[in-house]
């Protein structure tokens, strides 16, 4: 039996009148892929950002590792191991990719503002470990040549890479991955593909959210469907994709 | 306090609020269509009150005022075309010390064109002795100057944005830039205008109420700070709620004389500001529901 | 550690020294007085680069901050206690040498506190006032964080403009010279025989700024605080706690715009409303825009230089439409600054690929 990593309990999120995400509940398990799919407006990037602590949730509970996340902040979900990347790149943009994974090491690092201000040895001790463990994440992900450039100098798929190199450097229990396909071409997709279930090895639990129907079909393990901010359906990728009301939705009526 | 003194009170208050809700107008017509605080909004009033100041003794009142209206709107355009119009897509932090660089130096033309001196223009109509009673307090007919054109440029705007094409076309641009491009506005066009627009109205409002208030080069700044207090009272782009805020503020100032010490007069609406800013950016009669989606 | 970063600093350790030995060489000692007050100066805008460069927050309100040091500092040292002197509380703030007696400039007795407490309570104050106030306002952001902080600087200048301890227009004057340390004479003070002295103070003082400021960019924190200039959202992800930074670079930029003003104040012997001005915020941010932003050396250059032309008066009645035309002018043509770092580095890189090339073309 796998561990339980992730519990949303019947979580509600308006905005205005609208009701964005609707008594959506799901569990995601340690060391699976999971995906997210429905038609645009269907409430997956609402629920991410609830996940993530970016919008706090009306009504309902999140849990993570048994311990209720419900309501926190960006930074402390973080650092109990959530990391996350967004649909449009947010890179640092004047600074180097390096500097962009060395970023990524905060929450594992504790020297503080009076200590970084008098560099205390403490503080250049970690900065010595922080950029150590940047390199090796660049080199794991092939990025070591570009790691001095600027990151606005980079093409969209670096972006891409870098971020997922970033992401990675928090050393995450969950990864939540918001359409890491965007935008990419059918290559560039299946190199993303491969890595994402690289990164499954590497024991860390993925949910993401997707619009390549055929990427997400490949990698995850279990599939949820959102329509109008409930949920619509949940199962294996087979059974998703037998599912005929899945495919109306989808593909809409004339198609099913 | 006799009723005939809270009457003068209000009466002042309201005065100096219409004035605060005319550059508070002027926020807000080029904050709908750019989404540029314009720093130098205040700056537009007394470059008004200065030209028409130095027009009158030659001229006729009313030709010297609209003659001053009239340069400060090619000034308004210039200062759109030279410094913003050809900027893709700049940034916040960069538009702000733009706008406040030209105040800066609007500001230092004007010490160097006028002096430092405080003028004042001539009455519209009697002298600074004669009045007005009305409910047994004596008030100046300049302030049923002031009062009567601010409220005329608050219709008249009203008026212009509702009905007429060009007014519903900034509308547009303030709504969906992009799709008011693809109806055939020509977008950047309004920029300017909206510049235009409201140098024009600080102008006449700046010629309005120098009488009372005479006018110095240096004024400009607290008023634009007053202006954008009203704005932000309002709630940002909202005009009519900020002509309410205008006068409140102004009222409260006027009031406020009554409990401290006059120097802390200007201290009131900027400690306002930011009791607004820290708790309610919205503004009073903005939405929380819109606000959460908007940032601040 | 990475020595690396203070190279910058010992340049300019040599520099402050070669320019010190160059005005006594060429008998020009009154360019000191200049010096010394800009290095003052050059403390304001170091704090307001490191919260406006590197965290991304705007300030128009630094100004105020300077004012709050030099105004605390030299009422507590001026305020006569004379007639207090018997109470309990007098006498044992003397026991311990916080209270010192003096003589006014008509040969008066006067019993005040001493510089360091001023120093002490300037700090304190600066630093109450700006948790204070940064709490709400760095919840803000753009038009609405800089209209909140020119506001606040506002408020400063209407209070001490209109208070009569603060001198109201006349400010307060008389304010005694800064002993640092009794024993060996080291004095912040204005008087021409301690011109030399003071300049090597001043500098002092911003070279130990300009070494927490190189500490802080290159640590982990001045990393957090670059990642909220670019994106607030990835920051986040990325677990900064972007409110604390913020409110703790605000209220470091604060604390040196007040010994910046606290240390000018006892130097000058005085202080006035004109140092609270809007203008003199704006003037501030004017340096750290042409400075290149992100950029503490260009700041420091562009600090020293713009201030020591303005004291000297060759803006003449121009100053202020000077700095207004920077401010359009950059923003127009070099937001990122004139001495703008990345360009550098790009040609940097150039050269360096161009070497690898060459390395490679030959066999």
């Amino acid at each position: 039996m796998k561990e339980l990593l992730l519990e949303i309990k019947r979580l509600d999120r308006f905005f205005g009148g609208l009701q964005a995400v609707r008594d959506v509940s799901f569990s995601v398990l340690k060391g699976m892929v999971k995906a997210i799919i429905g038609p645009n407006g269907a409430g997956k990037t609402t629920l991410f950002n609830l996940i993530s602590g970016y919008l706090k949730p009306h009504s309902g509970s999140i849990i993570f590792r048994e311990q209720s996340i419900t309501g926190c902040k960006p930074h402390r979900i973080a650092e109990l191991g959530i990391s996350r990347t967004f649909q449009t790149t947010k890179l640092f943009l004047q600074m180097t990719v390096l500097e962009n994974v060395m970023v990524g090491r905060h929450t594992k690092t504790n020297s503080e503002f009076l200590s970084a201000l008098l560099n205390l040895p403490r503080t250049w001790r970690e900065e010595k470990q922080i950029k150590e463990k940047a390199v090796e994440i660049l080199e794991i992900l092939s990025l070591t040549d570009i790691k001095d450039e600027y990151a606005a100098n980079l093409s969209f798929g670096q972006q891409r890479w870098v971020e997922f190199a970033r992401a990675l450097a928090l050393e995450p229990e969950l990864l939540l991955l918001d359409e890491p396909a965007a935008g990419l071409n059918i290559y560039e997709t299946q190199e993303i593909a491969d890595l994402i279930l690289k990164i499954r090895e590497w024991g860390i639990t993925i949910l993401l959210v997707e619009h390549d129907i055929s990427m997400v079909m490949d990698i995850s393990d279990e599939i949820i469907v959102l329509n109008y901010g409930q949920k619509f359906a949940e199962g294996k990728p087979e059974d998703i994709q037998k599912n005929p009301e899945v495919i109306t939705i989808y593909l809409g009526e004339d198609n099913a | 306090m006799s009723f005939e003194l809270l009457f003068q009170y209000f009466l002042s208050g309201i005065t100096v609020g219409s004035i605060y809700a005319i550059v508070a107008v002027g926020f807000n017509i080029i904050y709908n269509t750019t989404g540029i605080i314009n720093f130098a909004q205040g700056e537009f009033l007394i470059l008004g009150a200065m030209v028409g100041i130095t027009l009158s003794p030659f001229l006729p009142l009313p030709l010297a005022i609209i003659l001053a209206v009239i340069l400060t709107v090619i000034i308004g355009a210039l200062i759109e075309i030279i410094f913003i119009k050809w900027l893709k897509e700049p940034s916040v932090l960069r538009v702000i010390i733009i706008t406040i660089g030209v105040s800066i130096l609007i500001r230092e033309a004007m010490l160097h064109i006028w002096d430092e001196k405080v003028r004042a223009l001539r009455y519209f109509t009697g002298t600074e002795v004669s009045s007005v009673t009305i409910f047994g307090a004596h008030i100046s007919p300049q302030v049923l100057w002031v009062l009567g054109i601010s409220a005329v440029i608050v219709i008249c705007l009203n008026f212009f944005f509702k009905f007429t094409l060009i007014g519903r076309a900034m509308r547009a641009c303030s709504a969906n830039k992009t799709a008011a491009r693809l109806c055939g506005i020509n977008s950047k066009r309004m920029v300017t205008f909206s510049f235009m627009l409201s140098a024009g109205i600080g102008a006449l409002a700046g010629c309005a109420v120098s009488p009372l208030t005479q006018t110095q080069y240096d004024m400009g700044a607290s008023l634009a700070i007053k202006g954008f207090t009203a704005a932000i009272l309002g709630g940002l782009g909202n005009s009519m709620a900020a002509v309410a805020a205008g006068l409140i503020i102004g009222l409260l100032e006027a009031f406020s004389i009554s409990i401290l010490p006059l120097a802390y007069k200007d201290a009131v609406a900027i400690a306002l500001l930011l009791i607004i800013l820290f708790f309610r950016p919205s503004g009073l009669f903005g939405s929380r529901e819109k606000s959460a989606l908007k940032e601040y | 550690m990475n020595k690396k970063i203070y190279i910058p600093v010992i340049a300019l350790v040599l520099l402050v020294i070669v320019i010190q030995l160059i005005i006594h060489a060429s008998d020009a000692a009154y360019y000191l007085t200049q010096l010394t007050m800009s290095a003052y100066y050059v403390l304001v805008v170091i704090g307001l680069c490191l919260l406006m460069g590197y965290a991304g927050q705007i300030s128009l309100g630094q100004a105020g901050f300077f004012a709050i040091g030099g105004y605390i500092s030299a009422v507590l040292t001026t305020y006569n206690l004379l007639p207090y002197s018997d109470s309990g509380i007098i006498k044992f703030f003397s026991k311990l040498r916080m209270v010192i007696e003096r003589q006014d400039l008509y040969g008066n007795r006067l019993l005040s506190f001493s510089p360091w407490v001023g120093f002490f309570a300037a700090v304190a104050i600066t630093v109450i006032i700006a948790l204070l106030i940064g709490i709400p306002v760095l919840k803000l952001k753009g038009h609405y964080l800089a209209m909140a902080t020119l506001g606040f600087g506002l408020i400063i200048y209407r209070i001490v403009l209109g208070t009569a301890i603060f001198g109201e227009a006349d400010g307060v004057s008389d304010v005694p010279g800064f002993v640092l340390i009794p024993a060996c004479a080291l004095e912040v003070n204005g008087s021409i025989s301690l011109r030399i002295q003071n300049y090597y103070i001043a500098w002092f003082i911003v070279i130990l700024g300009m070494i927490i400021s190189v500490n802080l960019i290159h640590s982990r924190v001045g990393r957090a605080l670059r990642s909220i200039h670019g994106s607030e959202d990835a920051a986040n992800a990325m677990g900064v706690n972007i409110s604390k930074y913020k409110l703790y670079t605000f209220i470091l930029s604060a604390v040196l715009a007040a010994i910046g003003g606290v240390f000018l104040t006892h130097y000058n012997g005085s202080i006035g409303p004109s140092e609270a001005t809007s203008m003199k915020s704006i003037r501030y941010v004017a340096i750290v825009a042409v400075g290149g932003m992100a950029n503490i050396w260009g700041t420091l250059i562009m600090g020293v230089l713009l201030n020591f032309l303005s004291l000297r008066g060759y803006f003449g009645t121009y100053d202020d439409a000077v700095f207004g035309a920077i401010f359009i002018i950059i923003m127009l043509f070099a937001p990122q600054g004139l001495l703008k770092i990345s360009q550098l580095q790009k040609i940097c890189t150039y050269f360096k690929s161009r070497n690898k090339g060459h390395e490679r073309a030959s066999p």
